[in-house]
């Protein structure tokens, strides 16, 4: 019995329409039809009593005037129940566009408060939100950046006086160390700068950034290697780009891979209109629960919590943040046989 | 003598060029820009092509003495740097690998021709220095 009211439930839940518009629509046209077959049943109910028309006998098919004037009342409806309803759900609608675009670009201008008064309510509440929100992200910026920059100085200090350290194995591991602070600072400041700095978007060739890329590896000796959908293909492959920035998220990406994988193999490929990248290794991967937390700054896999063959964890979040920026989408995933594939795909329309 | 001046006033020509050349930020060529601090070329139509370092010291070199006949070893030692063991064929590919990013026709070159058995020419018309512009 329960399991036939849920079902009951569920179908009814599926006819219903799904937007507020939808709803409203539905609503009025119920009740205006409702209200008509109220008042037509009521005059022929009426009727009978009356004295008989002259018009045909009852029981006779209503002529066609008849029919004509109810279609023309039933289109009045719908047109005024349409009407109605989409007055009434503009704004929401509204609304629900404008909280779309923000979700997508927090530093979007405000949302126009107008509408209902729900509405106007909604906005402003929102609109708050995102000022909260963005005094606290340009905080964050500031103080890391500042903390960042104030660090390098006496860094720089003590990198020279480590050159004056008379014993030479203490002063080897004093290099490490202070090597070892200045990528993770280096690593926090590039991280940042993803969302602060503002450098000019260009059109640019993504097939030659892709192989200088390549190419700078190889020279250095890293096992790196490029394969192209089309060996023969030498057209450009045109991107509105900033070029560092993309420069700096594609080689975060294959410096993560010959961390783990101790190689790389890249492969550019353009598929119903969307550039591609694709940079797989064979390391060990990471585990498919964590495949979206390692996206987030600083975090580390545990196993590679160990500095000398983890990173700062800066590396994929700040190719995520770039990616974004870019209107890309960054994914990871394991790759059949093992080893870690990520795949930079821009959207269609660039 | 008039032959001797104008050896004197191109090796002038080319050392100003040189100091110039080396310390500014954008380098205009045939139409071509080099972009130092971004490590990339603008085209002529507009497309910004990225560099590889190796690329970016070849070219460099090349843009220091134009129109000059460089050998395999100049070229080596200029664009490869000393350290980097020296095998034959890598500068060849260095230099097709520019003519690519150049959109230089491997088969006819008309910007770095090859000379036969002596080694590489920068063959263009005027290499003109200027301040660093933003596309």
């Amino acid at each position: 019995m329960n399991a036939t009211w849920t079902r009951l439930g569920a179908l009814l839940e599926k006819a219903l329409p799904d937007s507020l518009f939808g709803r409203l629509a539905l609503l009025l046209i119920a009740v205006a039809l409702a209200s008509h077959v109220l008042a037509l049943s009521l005059l022929f109910e009426l009727r009978p009593l009356g004295p008989p028309p002259q018009g045909p006998p009852p029981g006779h098919p209503p002529p066609e005037g008849v029919l004509l004037d109810i279609a023309v009342r039933l289109s009045a409806v719908l047109m005024a129940a349409w009407v109605g309803a989409r007055w009434l759900a503009a704004p929401m609608h509204r609304l629900a566009e404008a909280t779309h675009e923000l979700a997508a670009n927090i530093h979007c201008a405000p949302i126009l408060e107008a509408g209902t008064r729900e509405c106007r309510e909604a906005a402003a509440v929102i609109n708050l939100l995102q000022q909260h929100i963005q005094t606290q992200l340009a905080e964050r910026d500031q103080f890391v950046a500042a903390v960042s920059h104030d660090l390098r100085t006496p860094l720089t200090r003590l990198k020279l006086r480590v050159q004056s350290l008379e014993q030479d194995e203490q002063r080897q591991r004093f290099g490490k160390d202070i090597a070892e602070m200045d990528t993770m600072i280096r690593a926090t400041l590039d991280y940042l700068r993803g969302s602060a700095e503002a450098e000019p978007w260009v059109t640019l060739d993504l097939r030659a950034l892709v192989q200088s890329l390549v190419h700078d590896n190889q020279d250095c000796g890293h096992a790196v290697s490029l394969t192209e959908q089309d060996p023969c293909a030498l057209a450009p492959l045109h991107l509105r780009a900033q070029l560092s920035a993309l420069r700096r998220c594609i080689t975060n990406l294959v410096e993560n891979a010959l961390r783990y994988g101790g190689g790389a193999e890249i492969e550019v490929a353009q598929e119903a209109g969307a550039l591609c990248i694709r940079i797989s290794d064979r390391g060990p991967g990471i585990p498919p629960d964590l495949l979206q937390q390692v996206l987030l700054p600083f975090y580390r896999v545990e196993a590679s919590r160990n500095r000398h063959s983890g990173g700062v964890g800066l590396g994929l979040a700040t190719a995520h943040g770039i990616a974004r920026q870019h209107g890309a989408r960054l994914v990871l995933s394991n790759r059949v046989g093992g080893g870690l594939q990520a795949e930079l795909r821009f959207s269609a329309r660039h | 003598m008039a032959r001797i001046q104008s050896v004197l006033r191109r090796s002038q020509g080319t050392q100003d060029a040189e100091i110039s050349i080396a310390c500014s930020d954008v380098v205009a060529f045939d139409g071509w820009e080099l972009h130092r601090t971004e490590r990339s070329l603008l085209s002529p139509t507009g497309l910004v092509v990225a560099l590889s370092n190796a690329e970016f010291r070849l070219l460099n070199t090349f843009l220091q003495t134009p129109r000059r006949l460089l050998s395999r070893d100049q070229l080596m030692e200029q664009a490869r740097g000393r350290a980097m063991d020296a095998f034959e064929r890598s500068i060849d590919l260095l230099v097709s690998r520019l003519r690519q990013k150049l959109a230089d026709d491997a088969s006819e070159p008309s910007m770095i021709k090859t000379v036969r058995g002596a080694g590489y020419l920068f063959n263009v018309q005027s290499v003109q220095v200027r301040a660093a512009w933003r596309a």
